[in-house]
């Protein structure tokens, strides 16, 4: 079990620059999740860590110990890739024993090893197969047997759940999270599918062209993005962004086409932390599941001042809830209601924006103000 | 409609009979020389240009005996054995370290000494062999086996070539780092991991350059004046008089000489087809 720290990490290809002066401490036993979208530099940090690509600047530590010029084989590390990279011309023991072998266990620890892994994911059974003879989950269980049997310092995994059909994937994000609770090793793993990231990490590290966004637990990051990016990517569906404008006396929120009243508990807050901003244009963010149809909310959690009146273009029906797409003049939102919602494509419908929950971002730095 | 559909199935089934009868005639002028050829062999002296049904009359085992003892034929054909083994062996070596380096490794001039190996292949054999025996004299190698094996592996290595770095491109990068994170160095991914998975374009240069060292005949006559290095196509001569050729003996002397590279390619004849349609999942 070890501390993974990435102190200044950069990595560059020719004049692009893949990850840029990524800094990122890893606790003992702590599973983190890189996400971002394609090309975020996630699985170049990743590769980074585990030494198959080099690191232009700055240095990266496991267990203290600075593993920059280490070779991969000599970093204690395990791997599993996305399309599992499994042997084709070995059996599912011999591609689990592998490892071992060239470390030269004994062949009693590698088959008490082995047979252990198989055990504890459920592939008794397969251990004569060769990988072409598995199904993908099966294949994926391998490639996780594979990593466990090495009882590694750290467990290294690129999008290991993306090749999977949806249902599976959901069945072994479970797993996963709690194999990596049973084993205690300091897990890095990286996704582009910010469900996959909230749900199984215990921090997350949000990353774009190449830069850390934010790093926080999940709840945090999704509570409390620290710019308009982060924001818009973790949640789904995203969060709405309306061009707003703060009144001076920070009562006011005008969005162009209609006003939101600020609720008068909150007036001070935003006046405190929004002074630069009093008057001034701002991004305001607002989650779809703050967005509440006032026909089915009760009387006394009312504030009229937030109630708008907008035109249902798209009513999409999620079997619990209802996502409902609203227009009204240049402002566009997404409404996460309840599937008992009176609502009908076309109509108008009354709702009131949550701005006890809101955000408000900067329009040019994009970073959060609130 | 209905008369439609007839007469198309009708179309389907007239070109699926031309095809099986080009297919067939095919199949019978490949295999007609093949057939007669094992059929002289059977046949006595007198029967060889008197019976030309390819039954032969009685069945004359004693011609292989002959071919095999008279004319030196066991000599020959151990040459040819060793010449095909050590040529084979020297072309896989070299080829899949090449390809291999072609394929994964960054050094500089890669692809102009890549290109230079693939030129090679637009030089007949025959327009080298003057510089070669010129080249094989100055190293004092001329009419010694290992001067007649290196020219031939390396008349072998940029087709081999060729072909195995497609293979190697084809194979996930994933693969390999897999097996470094796992504790393999680079000459380690190699064997444990790329050349057995490299193993059905192997097949196939096996097979190629068996045939062609097997039947490799005149590199052999520019290098050996000794007869005993000579390889069994030059021993296949001495059946062929300048007045009178012995058939049945040449003819059992010829399906000897067949059997070989018969038996390496039905050994290895899943490969090949893997070779050409298959692709590496991990």
């Amino acid at each position: 079990m070890a501390e993974v720290k990435l102190e200044n990490v950069t990595k560059k290809f020719g004049d692009v620059i893949a990850v840029n002066n990524v800094s990122l401490d890893i606790k003992d036993k702590e599973f983190i999740v890189l996400v971002g979208p394609s090309g975020c530099g996630k699985t170049t940090t990743l590769r980074m860590i585990a030494g198959l690509e080099e690191i232009t600047s700055g240095n990266i530590y496991i267990d203290g110990r600075i593993v920059n010029d280490v070779p991969p084989k000599d970093r204690d590390i395990a791997m599993v890739f996305q399309n599992y990279a499994l042997y084709p011309h070995m059996t599912v023991y011999d591609n689990m024993a592998f490892g071992l072998k060239l470390r030269k266990y004994p062949k009693s620890e590698i088959d008490r090893r082995v047979k252990a892994a198989a055990e504890m994911l459920g592939i008794e059974n397969l251990l004569k197969r060769k990988p072409k003879e598995l199904s993908g989950g099966q294949r994926q269980r391998v490639a996780l047997g594979r990593a466990i049997v090495r009882e590694p310092k750290v467990f290294l995994m690129d999008e290991p759940l993306s090749n999977l059909d949806a249902k599976l994937r959901v069945q072994m994000r479970a797993e996963l999270k709690k194999l990596q609770r049973t084993l205690g090793v300091t897990t890095i793993y990286v996704t582009h599918d910010q469900t996959e990231a909230m749900t199984m990490g215990d921090r997350i590290v949000v990353m774009k062209d190449g830069v850390v966004q934010q790093v926080d637990d999940p709840l945090t990051v999704y509570e409390k993005p620290n710019n308009v990016f982060v924001a818009g990517f973790i949640g789904s569906p995203p969060m709405n962004f309306i061009d707003a404008t703060l009144s001076e006396d920070a009562k006011i929120l005008d969005l162009g086409s209609f006003k939101l009243g600020i609720p008068s508990d909150m007036q001070s807050f935003v006046a405190e932390h929004a002074k630069n901003y009093l008057g001034k244009k701002v991004i305001l963010g607002v989650r779809p599941e703050h967005i509440y149809e006032v026909a089915l909310m009760k009387t006394e959690d009312l504030i009229p001042e937030a109630v708008a009146d907008l035109k249902v273009e798209v009513l999409e029906p999620m079997g619990t809830e209802v996502y409902l797409y609203l227009i009204n003049g240049p402002v566009s939102v997404v409404a996460r209601v309840s599937a008992e919602t009176r609502a009908r494509m076309g109509e108008n419908v009354k709702v009131m924006f949550d701005l006890r929950k809101m955000h408000l971002f900067d329009p040019v730095t994009q970073m959060a103000i609130i | 409609m209905k008369r439609d559909m007839h007469f198309m199935t009708k179309k389907i089934k007239f070109s699926r009979i031309l095809i099986h009868l080009f297919l067939i005639s095919y199949a019978i002028t490949c295999l007609f020389p093949l057939l007669w050829m094992i059929s002289t062999s059977l046949k006595s002296t007198s029967e060889v240009y008197t019976n030309k049904s390819l039954i032969p009359q009685s069945l004359n085992f004693e011609n292989y005996i002959k071919a095999w003892t008279e004319g030196n034929f066991s000599i020959y054909f151990t040459n040819s054995v060793i010449y095909t083994i050590s040529i084979v062996l020297g072309i896989v070596i070299v080829s899949t370290l090449a390809a291999y380096a072609f394929a994964r490794l960054n050094f500089p001039f890669k692809n102009i000494i890549y290109y230079a190996f693939l030129m090679m292949m637009l030089i007949p054999i025959p327009g080298a062999f003057v510089p070669l025996y010129v080249l094989l004299v100055k190293l004092g190698i001329q009419n010694t086996r290992i001067g007649y094996i290196l020219p031939m592996i390396n008349s072998g290595l940029s087709v081999s070539i060729f072909i195995l770095k497609e293979f190697f491109e084809q194979i996930p990068k994933e693969l390999e780092e897999s097996a470094v994170i796992d504790g393999c160095g680079k000459f380690q991914v190699y064997y444990k991991i790329m050349f057995p998975l490299a193993l059905p374009a192997i097949s196939t240069i096996v097979i190629f350059n068996a045939l062609s060292a097997w039947n490799e005949y005149i590199l052999a006559a520019v290098n050996f004046t000794d007869p005993n290095k000579m390889p069994v196509q030059q021993g296949l001569f001495i059946f062929q008089g300048q007045y009178f050729t012995r058939y049945e003996l040449l003819m059992a002397a010829t399906t000897i000489t067949t059997l070989p590279i018969i038996m390496i390619y039905l050994s290895m004849q899943k490969y090949i087809v893997r070779s050409l349609t298959g692709a590496i999942k991990g």
